[in-house]
């Protein structure tokens, strides 16, 4: 019968224990600051997201299958009330291209190349998610190879949801707002009042048991009031203004009366992502 | 060393991937009643293939080093953070293979120590998160609202999957 741990495993142990608690600081580090992970990390996960795939395309398919069948029990209800809303929707889309337009000849007479509001899309398809849920992780399939870098925001088609926190050639991970790690749901954001205000803040994490955003540290004397629309403002970094974040929930005083606390429920459903876009901002921002 | 040769070995190493890629599909596809505020569901087939290999093919000597793949790639793939499973799934399964000879082979003690891998395996990777700071939940709250709901899940898996698995694992074995 073997003895369970003899010395000489013992030692064993506690050096590959001290080893991997090293390998986690670094990985710790890597993440905290700009770098790609190294080459050998990014062969490994580039072999595993497209050996991924044999396993995710069809097991996906299914899955989107049994979604859309459900969607055509709901379509009806769903499109009574569509119908009440397109009427609305065609006249701001008419509205918007003409801005745009004319945004944009404005733009050129002045000589101005890109402004904060600038941005380019790259599409995206979720490969799988991190079964344990400590970093809300998800693995999307476009990486270096599309050009996306690191911390960059990542929306659905309703609002951000995250941040790529790690880029190889060909997928990323994404971690979403609702983690607890800052840099991932940092935004700096603007809250547009129903009074034509706007107030800056930034985000400061995410409530799990609201699942609601937090918005702290707000010094302002304008009305905040529910249902107000929360965007990107574009400062710092590599997010470009006019992204929808979400809408005010709840307005909180800290705890010395003095700041305020902002609640803001995410627009996107964080928790049904098939297709994700990526944006990548046109000016370069340090 | 007239230990039977295991025909076919390099199957075992498919079946982990098969689990391991399925694992973060589940969690894809299902992560509207996976991951809700109150409870967390971890899916963990890849422990159930490697819990039930040591049970119905002890004569395969490499699993620790196919442990230790798995839980490197687990590191890789879907944390990024390199250390964690890589340490913990191999020490698991490390302390199971010893576990094994007082234990007998029916399903019922596979099962327990099927659980019994899950709560070491969620339990050190919490502490890990905690300790690097991604998990804030307090000890209390990973008992009931991650690992319970883990326990309960995968016990499921454990029930479906069971025969099928061993069914599997045993034809390795039989093709000589």
């Amino acid at each position: 019968m073997q003895k369970f741990f003899s010395n000489k495993k013992l030692i064993m142990l506690l050096i590959i224990l001290i080893v991997c608690l090293g390998f986690i600081a670094m990985s710790v580090g890597l993440r905290n600051n700009k770098k790609n992970p190294s080459f050998i990390r990014q062969f490994g996960n580039d072999v595993t997201g497209i050996t991924n795939q044999v396993i995710s395309i069809p097991a996906n398919g299914i899955g989107h299958g049994v979604d859309a069948l459900t969607d055509l029990i709901n379509t009806y209800q769903e499109n009574k009330e569509l119908k009440a809303q397109l009427d609305d929707l065609a006249q701001t889309k008419v509205q918007t291209q003409t801005l745009k337009e004319e945004n944009a000849s404005l733009k050129k007479e002045i000589g101005l190349k890109g402004t904060l509001t600038d941005y380019t899309t790259v599409n995206a398809s979720v490969l799988s998610r991190n079964p344990d849920n400590w970093q809300n992780g998800l693995v999307i399939n476009k990486g270096t190879l599309a050009g996306l870098k690191k911390d960059m925001p990542v929306m659905s088609e309703s609002g951000i949801i995250g941040r790529i926190v790690e880029v190889n050639k060909t997928n990323s991970k994404v971690e979403l707002v609702s983690s607890t790690d800052q840099s991932s749901n940092g935004f700096a954001a603007v809250v547009n009042t129903k009074d034509g205000k706007q107030v800056n803040g930034i985000m400061s994490g995410y409530n799990a048991d609201r699942k609601q955003l937090k918005l702290g540290q707000i010094k302002t004397d304008a009305a905040i009031a529910k249902g107000d629309k929360v965007i990107t403002s574009g400062l710092g970094g590599l997010t470009p203004k006019g992204l929808f974040l979400g809408k005010v929930a709840a307005v909180k005083k800290d705890d010395y009366g003095l700041a305020l606390t902002v609640y803001v429920t995410p627009a996107a459903d964080l928790n049904n992502l098939t297709v994700v876009t990526v944006i990548k901002r046109t000016i370069e921002g340090e | 060393m007239n230990a039977p040769q295991l025909q076919r070995r390099y199957l075992l190493p498919v079946y982990l991937l098969v689990a391991f890629y399925l694992d973060g599909t589940i969690s894809h596809l299902g992560e509207q009643w996976l991951y809700t505020p109150d409870h967390t569901l971890i899916s963990r087939l890849f422990m159930l293939v490697l819990v039930v290999t040591v049970f119905m093919l002890p004569e395969e000597h490499q699993l620790i080093w196919y442990a230790t793949g798995i839980g490197f790639l687990y590191d890789l793939y879907y944390t990024g953070m390199i250390g964690m499973y890589t340490f913990a799934v191999p020490l698991i399964i490390y302390t199971i293979r010893y576990l094994k000879q007082y234990l007998p082979d029916s399903v019922f003690f596979i099962g327990l120590i099927d659980i019994l891998c899950l709560t070491l395996l969620e339990s050190a990777i919490y502490i890990m998160n905690r300790l690097i700071g991604y998990a804030t939940i307090t000890p209390i709250e990973f008992i009931s609202n991650v690992l319970a709901p883990t326990i309960a899940l995968n016990l499921v898996f454990f029930i479906f999957l069971y025969l099928p698995l061993k069914y599997l694992l045993l034809k390795l074995k039989s093709e000589r």
